[in-house]
């Protein structure tokens, strides 16, 4: 038995790892990613990581599994405790996961690791993905983007108090019948449809908005692709009206990457038909998860 | 001189092989260990279908040990095979793989008794060929019964099959997804078409 008193006082002291597993991986992480992580942040190498992972699991504040010569690490619910302020153990629910969660943090830190980070600690690293991108954001909680942009533009305005109706009338009906007053919906496409869908902003600059397109479960089809762009050109550019989109397509091996590139004339003859064409940028990037993460084998959803 | 990768491992179907591919088109998803304990395949052999690109293996996430488990499945090449050698048609349609492996340990259970599989989708047809049957013979209850077809108050089960005795028997898997009124259209299916079920759960 560990006292709950040790227990903070090692989550005071490995803060940086809890923090980043919570908000960067929703509660799980692959500890390969965490190695990139440290080893950008604090100069650590992967010895040294791993010895302080183990600390953390013997102290009963992180779990350590293994899946296919690789590790992924789970927050415990002691450290979720830590982290939210909370004094009751019953107050908050522990981290619930299958392989498709496991999969989207893959993908979520392989994409953000590919470029160099943005910040030097981890606080900054927080507010800066929190503010600019969706990739790290809480369910139905993904208004802090368009925040910037809603004082000179009355739509963003109006989807903000939508958006928030919507979170709000979540926590609501859990108790009683929901006292927020519905708003005329701009369209049934929003930010949290986008996020169950695994499509994400990842930036937005002056003139153009980037946004990912995460095949999880490797089945995307040239007509599905097509509705999603659909989809997602006619929501954004309802919102920002002078900025360009540009849309990249993230897949996880070569062979996916191959079947959309052979099917790119069915596509064009579909967005074609759909008055799309030259409204926005495509782009294939392929990040070889399963290669480096997975090492080469099928994940059943 | 050494001769270096042979083009096919697999040269000629055995007995053993025929019952092995039938078991996959039937349901799906089989472990290593089902293999060597039910049909007594031999490790090298399952090595070389996996070489020639028959089968594929595939992790699942095991819920009790929280560590990923293996499975094998056909891949489009080996339900080529399938269709072109055995004359297999029909192949199952996989759900998730916790239902999956359920339904194999079942199938491996009764497997001595099975004169003649039936498929979901063959399920489906008999459900169709009894309705073109109904309209001629009872209107009033066909329409009853068309109505539910299209509501989806019935729904066919996983599977099923004909024992010697020649009783139809269907096989159903329920998870924890499973509300009341899926089950029960999976007992109005079985008792319009008067078959026996088997109700599992995982």
């Amino acid at each position: 038995m560990i006292s709950n008193y040790e227990k903070e006082k090692f989550c005071k002291e490995y803060q940086d790892y809890i923090k980043l597993i919570y908000w960067f991986g929703k509660g799980i992480m692959m500890s390969v990613h965490l190695q990139d992580y440290m080893k950008q942040l604090k100069g650590k190498n992967k010895l040294q990581v791993w010895k302080e992972l183990r600390i953390l699991q013997t102290k009963e504040i992180i779990d350590i599994h293994k899946i296919h010569n690789n590790n992924y690490v789970k927050l415990k619910k002691f450290a979720l405790r830590y982290l939210q302020n909370k004094s009751k153990a019953e107050d908050i629910k522990s981290v619930n996961y299958g392989f498709t969660a496991i999969k989207r943090t893959a993908f979520v830190n392989a994409f953000i690791l590919q470029y160099p980070i943005k910040g030097s600690t981890v606080d900054e690293m927080v507010e800066y993905y929190y503010n600019n991108t969706t990739l790290i954001a809480k369910h139905m909680q993904n208004t802090a983007v368009l925040e910037k942009y809603a004082l000179n533009n009355e739509n963003i305005k109006n989807e903000i108090l939508n958006l928030d109706d919507i979170s709000k009338e979540q926590i609501w009906s859990l108790k009683t019948k929901s006292p927020c007053k519905k708003m005329d919906k701009l369209s049934t496409f929003n930010l949290n449809n986008m996020q169950c869908r695994n499509i994400y902003i990842s930036s937005i600059k002056e003139k153009t908005i980037s946004v990912v397109f995460f095949d999880i479960s490797d089945s995307y089809t040239v007509t599905k692709l097509s509705d999603i762009f659909e989809k997602t050109y006619y929501y954004l550019s309802m919102l920002f009206d002078d900025k360009k989109l540009k849309f990249t397509v993230v897949v996880s091996d070569t062979t996916t990457k191959d079947r959309i590139y052979n099917q790119k004339k069915i596509l064009h003859k579909l967005l074609v038909e759909k008055h799309l064409i030259g409204e926005f940028s495509i782009g294939v990037k392929n990040l070889d998860i399963r290669a480096k993460v997975f090492s080469n084998v099928k994940l059943l959803l | 001189m050494s001769k270096g990768r042979k083009a096919n491992y697999i040269q000629k179907l055995t007995n053993k092989d025929i019952e092995m591919l039938k078991a996959f088109g039937r349901t799906g998803y089989i472990t290593k260990d089902q293999l060597k304990e039910h049909l007594k395949v031999a490790d090298r052999r399952i090595i070389n279908f996996e070489r020639d690109k028959y089968i594929e293996k595939v992790s699942y996430l095991d819920k009790s040990t929280k560590d990923s488990a293996f499975a094998y499945r056909l891949t489009n090449k080996g339900q080529a095979l399938c269709s072109n050698q055995l004359n297999i048609e029909s192949f199952y349609r996989s759900s998730s793989p916790l239902h999956d492996i359920t339904f194999t340990n079942n199938y491996f259970k009764i497997k001595d008794e099975i004169l003649e599989w039936i498929t979901e989708s063959q399920w489906r047809d008999r459900m169709d060929n009894y309705l073109i049957h109904l309209k001629t013979e009872d209107h009033d209850r066909w329409i009853e019964i068309t109505e539910m077809w299209e509501k989806g108050l019935i729904s066919p089960p996983d599977g099923g099959y004909v024992n010697s005795q020649g009783v139809e028997i269907a096989m159903e898997v329920i998870t924890s997804n499973y509300g009341t009124v899926e089950i029960e259209a999976k007992e109005t299916f079985v008792e319009i078409l008067q078959a026996e079920y088997i109700e599992i759960r995982a």
